[in-house]
C-alpha cells in the first residue's frame, strides 16, 4: 500500500495502517530528531509526538502537496524547535551522548587520532546555530531536496542555500584545520 | 567557471555531481579535470561527506513496539470536518457526484420553501373582498359625487 492509501486509512481510524506507517517512517524521524536534540530521551518524546499527530491530524495531510516524510519531518521539525526554545537551547549539549554507531566502524583500522578528529566533527555539527543544523540534517542525512528542506523549515530557498553553505564551509574549515584530517593521506573507507 | 562559483556549488550542493544544478555540471567538470585547485577542494568536501556519513545516530530499540502500541485516542471529528467528508469522501469521489448535486440544490430549495411561505402574506387581502374584480365592482358603486359641493 503506498503511504496515500495507508493515510486515508488512518484518517477513518486504521489502526494497522497507522503501525506500518511507523514502522516505515521512525527510522528517519529519530535520527532527524537526534541530530537537532542530541539527546535520546528527548528524541523518543519526539518522536511518539510527532506519531500522534500523524495519528490526530491524518485528514489535514495533502498528497499533491507534499509527501508524507516530507509532512513528519515539518512536524517533528517544529516539535524540536519548540522543544529548544522552551529549554532555553539552540546548540546541542557540548558532551556527546553515546559514541556513534558509525564512528568506530570507520575508524576501525586508521587509529585513535581518526576516531578523534571525527568526534571532533561531532561536537562541531552540535555547536552549530540551529538552523544550520536542521539545514544540514535534512539535505545531507534526510536526503531532502534543498527547495523540500526550505518547505520543512519554512524558509525560502535562498535563506535555506545560506545557511547550508554556512554550515558546511563552517565544517570543512574545522574538519581540515585540524591536526589529523591534514594529515590524513588515505581516504577514509566508504561506508558500505 | 570561476573557483569561487565552484566552491559555492560545493558549499550549497555538496560534492555530489548529481546534486550539482544541471546547467552548471558540466562546466563544474571540466573545472575539477583541468584546475588541480577545484580537485582538492572537492576532495575536501567528499572527505567531509564521508565524515559526516560515519557519524550515525544510536539505534533506538524498542521504540518502534513502543510507538506502534501506544494507545491511540478516538478519532473525533468536528461537525464541519464530518460534513467535508461527507460531501467529498476520499474514496471514490466520482461515485458520490450525487451529494454535491444535492447540496448545490439546497439554496434553490430553501428560496423555494421560504418564497411559499411568504407568499400567504402577500396575498393576505381583506376577507370582505376577496377577489379584485369584487373590490373593482364594490369602488364603481361608490357614490363618488358625494361631499362636492353643488353650486
Amino acid at each position: 500500500m503506498t503511504d496515500e492509501e495507508l493515510m486515508r486509512a488512518v484518517a477513518e481510524g486504521d489502526q494497522k495502517a497507522y503501525q506500518q506507517l511507523v514502522r516505515a517512517h521512525l527510522n528517519a524521524i529519530s535520527h532527524y530528531a537526534y541530530r537537532l536534540l542530541g539527546n535520546r530521551k528527548d528524541v523518543e518524546d519526539i518522536c511518539q509526538e510527532v506519531f500522534l499527530k500523524m495519528w490526530l491530524n491524518a485528514t489535514s495531510w495533502q498528497a499533491e502537496r507534499s509527501r508524507l516524510s516530507t509532512w513528519l519531518h515539518r512536524i517533528a521539525h517544529n516539535l524540536c524547535i519548540d522543544y529548544l526554545r522552551r529549554h532555553g537551547r539552540t546548540e546541542m549539549s557540548d558532551e556527546l551522548p553515546a559514541e556513534p554507531t558509525g564512528l568506530s566502524k570507520l575508524s576501525e583500522g586508521h587509529g585513535e587520532e581518526l576516531q578523534q578528529d571525527l568526534k571532533r566533527l561531532d561536537i562541531a555539527i552540535s555547536r552549530l546555530p540551529e538552523k544550520q543544523r536542521c539545514s544540514l540534517a535534512l539535505c545531507h542525512y534526510a536526503g531532502f531536496s534543498n527547495q523540500e528542506a526550505a518547505d520543512i523549515m519554512n524558509l525560502s530557498l535562498k535563506a535555506l542555500e545560506s545557511n547550508i553553505a554556512r554550515a558546511r564551509r563552517s565544517l570543512r574549515e574545522q574538519f581540515e584545520g585540524s591536526q589529523i584530517a591534514a594529515k590524513q593521506k588515505h581516504p577514509y573507507p566508504q561506508k558500505q | 567557471m570561476k573557483p569561487e562559483t565552484f566552491t559555492e556549488i560545493l558549499e550549497t550542493y555538496g560534492s555530489k555531481p548529481e546534486d550539482w544544478p544541471e546547467a552548471s555540471r558540466a562546466a563544474c567538470q571540466r573545472l575539477v579535470a583541468q584546475d588541480a585547485h577545484a580537485k582538492g577542494l572537492l576532495d575536501q568536501f567528499e572527505r567531509l561527506a564521508v565524515g559526516l556519513d560515519s557519524l550515525e545516530p544510536p539505534s533506538f530499540e524498542g521504540l518502534e513496539k513502543r510507538i506502534a502500541d501506544q494507545s491511540l485516542p478516538p478519532k473525533r471529528q468536528e461537525l464541519i470536518e464530518s460534513l467535508i467528508h461527507w460531501l467529498l469522501p476520499q474514496s471514490s469521489p466520482t461515485q458520490m457526484l450525487w451529494r454535491l448535486g444535492i447540496t448545490a440544490c439546497l439554496p434553490l430549495v430553501s428560496g423555494m420553501i421560504i418564497g411559499t411561505l411568504n407568499q400567504s402574506d402577500l396575498i393576505n387581502i381583506d376577507d370582505n373582498y376577496p377577489y379584485w374584480e369584487d373590490e373593482l365592482i364594490m369602488l364603481s358603486l361608490n357614490d363618488l359625487s358625494e361631499g362636492l359641493d353643488t353650486p
